[in-house]
């Protein structure tokens, strides 16, 4: 069963990722030297992965902007075209269907987003790519900032399941967790505090899915 | 546990009522769906037949009262029961992205007893080919469609929410009739809205009519055609006033005449005829079709409607019954 929703959310968001994924293969082989327009090679002064790099600014951009498509696309589709009516009738509780949607697009998300920071991080590391030494440490705040993102993608989720008359009263959710990600950034020295205050967003915001999904009318 | 195995009802519902906002759309609802039934489920729009099944489907919550399915709460409904309903929402909600075998390998997983066979046979019957994507079906294919996914775990009970809507004449009948040959075959219950009588005369063996939210009739469909009479008096004048009796849903003057429509025409009304003052020139008493029964009911005072539940002597006026 799991496998089935799975199949599913893939196919609906395939066009996502697939978008996001050309986005950060430019964005990356652009960073690491060559002219995408031109295929000309060009040195690279730039240091990767320093808190207001190109690529640190890229990754929040492309990050956010994917969690929000991705949960909306997961949860307020369903209802604009009525198939949840189709898919919570499925013999399995509404825990476990919005679990099996909810995992897919957090590892979705996490894979996609995850590509470019590996591989510019690949090349970086690589001996003679870049004039100035390489520590995988540096990398350490891009992937708070990268797990920082699973709170705007179930904020996304949240905001696209609750029923709401107005798109403004709608986007609560995304409004409230908007600072999160500025101060999860200021606090990159004191990763763990970010780490921490992740994990307790996701669960606020999971319970607050479970709770909607139950108690919300699907009409 | 005890109850699934005795009930007589695979569906029950007991004083069930939904608002929204101030408005009641439901009103009281107490509902009996025998099993191997084929029930009509019948009322203008806006009378609360889809908020009722999106209740009994647990999409939408009640405010008051209860429902149970296959002998089961369904607010506590488990899996393995939702596994023996089927429930084709209105409009016919598919993932649209999907070829037919995509939606038929998306739904397959989720059912013990799968008939493949089965849903190919229903493809076939109606020529649905599996690489088809649903977003270039006609409303009627993907009602078809629909059928096909609901049919194919064997389900007990089928809950079908205006399942004809949008659909032409001809795709009509042929869904309908499929339907039933489909699905009534093997002594299923089928609970199905409509508000296409010639749809429900066909195939319900049991109606029920809600107008305004409130359960107005609830009997076997030749019974409540045969309980409705119109009774045309013809006057050489102005026609008099009609006095209110049991069983009188309308009175309406049309020039010399005065037409009545009256649930259990019988001595009472007779002996009021003939006592009136003047006495009509002619009495015609004319028997109704199930539309023209449905339509006199229905467009009477709501609120004072008399209320049926399948035996004369259950036929009364209910003037209090579900005012709000």
């Amino acid at each position: 069963m799991f496998k089935a929703i799975a199949i599913k959310e893939l196919r609906e968001v395939a066009p996502l990722a697939a978008a996001a994924l050309i986005v950060s293969a430019y964005c990356v082989v652009l960073l690491t030297g060559l002219n995408v327009l031109t295929f000309e090679p060009y040195r690279v002064t730039a240091i990767p992965f320093l808190d207001r790099s190109v690529f640190v600014t890229f990754v929040i951009v492309l990050g956010t902007s994917l969690a929000i498509a991705l949960g909306l696309r997961q949860s307020a589709w369903e209802s604009g075209t009525g198939t949840y009516l189709f898919l919570l009738h499925r013999p399995a509780s509404r825990y476990w269907l919005m679990g099996a949607k909810l995992i897919t697009g957090l590892l979705v998300l996490l894979a996609t987003t995850a590509a470019p920071i590996l591989a510019y991080a690949l090349w970086a590391a690589t001996p003679g790519n870049l004039p100035a030494p390489f520590r995988w440490s540096m990398t350490g705040t891009v992937w708070l900032l990268w797990f920082a993102m699973t709170i705007v993608y179930l904020g996304a989720f949240l905001s696209g399941l609750r029923p709401a008359r107005w798109y403004a009263t709608r986007l609560l959710p995304l409004v409230g967790i908007a600072p999160v990600m500025p101060i999860i950034f200021l606090l990159q020295s004191k990763w763990m505090i970010g780490v921490a205050i992740t994990i307790l967003l996701d669960a606020i915001l999971l319970a607050a899915i479970y709770r909607i999904a139950e108690t919300r009318e699907y009409s | 546990m005890n109850d699934q195995q005795t009930s007589d009802y695979a569906i029950e519902t007991h004083r069930l009522t939904k608002y929204y906002g101030d408005r009641r759309v439901v009103d009281g609802l107490d509902l009996k769906v025998p099993r191997g039934s084929v029930y009509g489920f019948l009322g203008r729009n806006g009378a609360g037949k889809s908020t009722t099944i999106k209740m009994l489907t647990g999409m939408v919550h009640a405010d008051a009262g209860c429902a149970r399915l296959l002998g089961e709460d369904v607010d506590a409904l488990r899996p393995a029961t939702r596994a023996r309903i089927a429930y084709l929402a209105e409009g016919h909600p598919l993932y649209r992205g999907m070829t037919i075998d995509q939606v038929e390998r998306f739904t397959r997983p989720f059912y013990r007893d799968w008939n493949s066979d089965l849903f190919q046979q229903i493809l076939d019957h109606f020529d649905l080919v599996r690489k088809a994507k649903i977003r270039r079906l006609s409303n009627g294919q993907r009602a078809q469609v629909s059928l096909a996914l609901g049919v194919a775990p064997e389900p007990e009970l089928l809950i079908l929410d205006d399942p004809t809507l949008g659909l032409d004449t001809v795709v009509r009948r042929d869904f309908l009739e499929s339907m039933i040959q489909i699905i009534h075959r093997q002594g299923r219950t089928i609970l199905f809205s409509s508000h296409i009588l010639s749809d429900v005369e066909r195939v319900a063996d049991r109606i029920g009519i809600l107008v305004d939210g409130v359960l107005r009739v609830d009997c076997p469909t030749d019974h409540f055609k045969q309980s409705i009479r119109k009774v045309v008096l013809e006057y050489t004048g102005d026609p008099p006033e009609f006095p209110t009796c049991d069983g009188l849903v309308s009175s309406r003057k049309v020039g010399t005449t005065r037409e009545l429509v009256i649930v259990n025409f019988g001595d009472v009304h007779r002996t009021l005829i003939e006592s009136a003052n003047p006495v009509p020139r002619s009495v015609e008493v004319l028997e109704l079709n199930l539309e023209d029964a449905f339509i006199e009911y229905t467009r009477g005072p709501r609120r004072s409607l008399p209320i049926f539940t399948g035996h004369k002597t259950d036929v009364q006026s209910h003037s209090n019954q579900g005012a709000a």
